[in-house]
């Protein structure tokens, strides 16, 4: 494979993004924009990103591994080019759309993901604060089909490394709305702050890098809306900034329902690939469950006349798997 | 990859070093967010449980607060976490024990990885007293579960 030559690019482009981070700070002081920074926290995902590092470097060969032998055996001579790089662009945000939507609604990818949901802030921090175990999933596999079309791998992983760099500025409150044609096509600080929201309306949501007309398309695009401001981190928040915990706390949480008496095969399956917040006794409370109730006591909070008007916005929000 | 990785985590370093400083160049290391009522405390709890309901004891110089749900049926825990708030309804199952012996603090051990242990004080010591009940109550209940669960297997 020849050398793409653009790692070094990649790497001084993700220095000056991190040097974003307290100039963030300083500016929402002089400009008086939103962004409000806990040192632990802070702490804690800047430790939990070198750990994400470290476990990229141990298992990123799977990834390497992967897509090099899909290459090995494409279907399609596509040339190393700008139209083809535009192309596998645009297909790789339709591939994280959907890693990052079964990430969302299935417990075992979840129990990776929600590292990066486990925050109570939302700011450009939080955009390192990265899962450890992002290789052992299997969904890299998700990259493998580009290859085996044909696209170089050094492609996919530029195209890839531009769609993670491009997200970074997206965990911002210091933005507010960008103009309106860019909020139609692109994935925007207000589009993801709904995506890291526990409120139950935002709840899986907006799951698009760099494109939020995917969202559109699949019927899962949730507007921000002024009138209810995202509470980010979890619908069940933890106590913790210890990096190891928050890594690791959603496999404990699924190794104890494993070991848990009397439960059928399907049952335990269930508990490691259905929705985060399934249980066998029906004790704890799905997204839909949750979303259920909140539009029960809107219900109730409004007057009639303007029931219906709730109604229509709930189906903006679809609970579509 | 030697070198990606050495890059990165040097990126990385860079990153906490500058967030330190601008931390504390705005004084910013510390955060004091406190709950200055029981009011306060219900409507922090109510941004998670929106329906809660019931009294509310502060602890902990408002850094932490137990509540009283459905007239006592259900304990409602509020804990500081940074300069957030951790709030959860406390079901039989979830606190693994609630230890009192040292004089106007409870120390809770929960069965969650996620949050294993908290620390309440609470110097009036029949509050301390009539809340170390509760939470033991609840503590014993757990293992009692789990003995019947395992019993059942």
């Amino acid at each position: 494979m020849p050398d793409p030559g653009y790692a070094d690019w990649v790497n001084l482009l993700q220095l000056l993004l991190l040097l974003l981070i307290p100039l963030e700070i300083a500016l929402a002081g002089r400009l008086r924009l939103k962004a409000e920074y806990d040192l632990s926290d802070t702490l804690a995902n800047m430790t939990v990103s070198v750990g994400s590092i470290f476990f990229w470097g141990m298992l990123g060969w799977l990834y390497y591994g992967g897509v090099t032998f899909a290459y090995a055996h494409h279907l399609l001579a596509i040339p190393f080019a700008w139209w083809s790089f535009l192309l596998v662009f645009v297909l790789d945000d339709l591939r994280y759309y959907w890693w990052h939507r079964i990430s969302h609604r299935s417990r075992w990818f979840w129990a990776s993901h929600v590292v990066h949901h486990s925050s109570q802030h939302y700011n450009l921090s939080v955009s390192v604060r990265q899962s450890w175990t992002s290789q052992f999933t299997g969904l890299t596999l998700m990259n493998v089909p580009l290859a085996w079309i044909g696209f170089h791998p050094a492609a996919i992983a530029l195209a890839f490394s531009v769609n993670l760099l491009y997200q970074f500025w997206l965990h911002t409150e210091a933005i507010d709305r960008l103009p309106r044609w860019f909020e139609a096509v692109f994935n925007t600080p207000s589009h993801h702050r709904v995506h890291h929201a526990s409120n139950p309306r935002y709840l899986d949501s907006n799951y698009a890098g760099v494109f939020i007309v995917w969202d559109k398309l699949f019927g899962t695009f949730v507007p921000e809306d002024v009138a209810e401001p995202p509470r980010y981190g979890l619908v069940k928040n933890l106590g913790t900034f210890n990096p190891i915990r928050i890594a690791t706390h959603e496999y404990v949480a699924i190794a104890k329902d494993l070991v848990h008496p009397k439960l059928s095969l399907v049952q335990r399956l269930a508990y490691l690939f259905a929705a985060p917040g399934w249980s066998h006794d029906g004790s704890r409370q799905s997204t839909a469950l949750l979303r259920a109730a909140d539009l029960e006591r809107r219900r109730r909070a409004q007057p009639a006349s303007a029931a219906a008007a709730g109604a229509a916005n709930e189906r903006l929000a679809p609970l579509s798997v | 990859m030697t070198e990606l990785m050495v890059s990165i985590a040097v990126n990385v370093l860079l990153g906490v070093v500058a967030v330190l400083l601008v931390l504390a160049y705005r004084r910013r290391l510390r955060s004091d967010v406190r709950l200055d009522d029981s009011g306060a405390a219900l409507a922090a709890f109510r941004t998670q449980f929106p329906d809660a309901s019931g009294t509310v004891t502060l602890v902990g110089d408002g850094r932490s607060a137990l509540l009283e749900l459905d007239e006592g049926r259900r304990i409602g825990l509020l804990q500081r976490h940074g300069d957030r708030w951790i709030a959860r309804v406390l079901t039989p199952g979830e606190i693994a024990a609630a230890d009192g012996r040292q004089t106007g603090v409870i120390r809770l051990q929960f069965a969650d990885y996620g949050w294993p242990r908290t620390l309440l004080r609470i110097d009036d010591a029949q509050r301390h007293a009539e809340w170390l009940g509760r939470l033991q109550a609840l503590a014993a209940h757990s293992s009692e579960s789990a003995r019947s669960d395992l019993s059942r297997a």
